[in-house]
């Protein structure tokens, strides 16, 4: 009888990390061949920690693990990318934030999928670089997938019919567009421009150096987010949390805390 | 959790385990130990907890200039006469407050933000004391304000916040330095903390 061995090596995307314990970190992390995996940095708060700046999201980062009976602990790191422009630009942060929360949110801790670490990565690179306008929605739709929610975008998903270049709608239930003449009751449903179902196609089609080319105009941009944005929220039946700080980054909105309640003040 | 099943438990030792329950990093088994270690305490020293908990929750205020955790405010750093009413330093908890005036290297003014941007925990700039920071810095003698925020994702991202939105006002806003720690080792550095530690090397 053989036993497994106790220590592994991989190396990972740091997706989060939460503070446990006196100095700790639980970490989130993606790794290439065993997909999401939770370990403990042990005294990774510490200043002077030898973990510490290596397993800081949204860093690539070689790891040196050791199995434990719940969960594993990384004993040592390196990191190998930092995305430092991404981290001194809070549009881009924000916009990196809401991915690492994306990613945990599809995925399942322990199943592998190469697709989705190579999407993760190469999106933080190109964040890091132009952050071109379409990476964003080019993130979306391929997370969604690789995840199993391709949006269908050339059917109607109610009569299954071939969508003529007309007047369209997005149903996020269904998972895909709607042609004109079918309005399922009961069915929430937005509305679709040409233009936004033709950046979706074009976006489901190509790859990340297409889709980094892309031009989109504002109100494109603004569509395809809520389009997509309501399709996410349906499949994960709950909002991604970061979505709303990167609405508010991108508005350049300065402070305006909206119902701050001045009674909390004076009391703990 | 509750008790009710376990008639055997006296009511008032179920209602304490129940609540010790509540605490943070304390489940059940711990709980039911600090509740009978309880019973065995002295009367008075039991007496003497139960009147710090409600101390701390009757007597224990914000500081309605700094918002750090006080008895009396304006706090006794807000209302000391020695300090320097011209900068301000924005940490992200009252611990840190303790940690900077430790060094004795400060002598301006703090303000507590009760937490860090995390979009990922739902914590947004609005839940943080950061409205109270704008209505201190309008009408202030205030020429600086000093990021302390922690170097952490987190801490990096609120930092940018607060800084984008104090542009408009024209303060001088500052950030503390990143860069290795004393006592450190090179060999453990990582990548960034490196790269600024170059960037802000110093003539010797």
């Amino acid at each position: 009888m053989t036993t497994a061995p106790k220590t592994y090596k991989t190396e990972a995307i740091v997706l989060r990390h939460h503070p446990i314990g006196e100095a700790d970190y639980l970490l989130t992390l993606f790794t290439p061949n065993q997909g999401k995996l939770r370990a403990v940095a042990r005294g990774a708060r510490r200043i002077k920690s030898k973990l510490g700046g290596h397993v800081e999201p949204p860093m690539r980062t070689s790891l040196f693990m050791v199995k434990g009976q719940n969960l594993d602990t990384v004993n040592q790191a390196e990191a190998l990318e930092g995305f430092r422009p991404l981290r001194e630009d809070l549009n881009r942060l924000s916009q990196a934030l809401y991915m690492l929360e994306m990613v945990d949110a599809f995925s399942q801790e322990e199943q592998a999928n190469y697709p989705v670490y190579r999407l993760v990565l190469d999106s933080l690179r190109s964040l890091s670089g132009d952050a071109p306008p379409a990476l964003l929605p080019y993130f979306q739709l391929r997370l969604l997938d690789h995840s199993g929610f391709r949006p269908e975008l050339h059917r109607c998903v109610e009569c299954e019919r071939a969508l003529e270049p007309d007047r369209h709608a997005f149903s996020p239930s269904q998972g895909g567009a709607l042609c004109d003449s079918c309005h399922p009751p009961g069915v929430s449903i937005l509305p679709m421009s040409l233009n936004s179902i033709k950046a979706l196609r074009f976006l489901q089609r190509e790859n990340m150096t297409s889709a980094e080319r892309l031009a989109l105009g504002q109100d494109t941009l603004a569509e395809l987010e809520r389009l997509l944005g309501a399709l996410i929220r349906h499949v994960l039946d709950r909002d991604v949390k970061a979505s709303r700080f990167v609405q508010q980054v991108a508005q350049g909105r300065p402070v305006e805390p909206a119902g701050l309640s001045r009674t909390d003040r004076g009391k703990l | 959790m509750t008790y009710d099943f376990l008639p055997s438990v006296a009511a008032p030792l179920a209602r304490l385990i129940e609540e010790f329950h509540k605490l943070p990093g304390i489940g059940p088994k711990s709980a039911q130990r600090l509740a009978y270690y309880l019973i065995r305490m002295p009367a008075d020293e039991a007496r003497s907890l139960a009147e710090a908990v409600l101390a701390v929750k009757e007597r224990v205020i914000f500081c309605a200039v700094c918002q750090n955790i006080t008895e009396s405010s304006p706090c006794y750093l807000c209302s000391h006469e020695g300090r320097d009413r011209s900068r301000i330093c924005v940490v992200e908890e009252p611990l840190d407050v303790l940690s900077l005036e430790r060094t004795q290297a400060y002598k301006g003014l703090y303000h507590v933000l009760h937490g860090v941007i995390s979009p990922a925990n739902g914590i947004g700039p609005d839940d943080l004391k950061l409205r109270e920071l704008m209505d201190r810095l309008k009408d202030s003698q205030v020429g600086e304000v000093i990021l302390a925020t922690n170097p952490s994702l987190e801490g990096e991202n609120t930092s940018m916040y607060i800084q984008r939105m104090l542009s408009p006002l024209g303060l001088r806003v500052t950030r503390l330095a990143r860069g290795l720690p004393v006592g450190g080792d090179l060999e453990y550095a990582d990548e960034v903390t490196l790269s600024r530690a170059l960037e802000g090397r110093q003539e010797v």
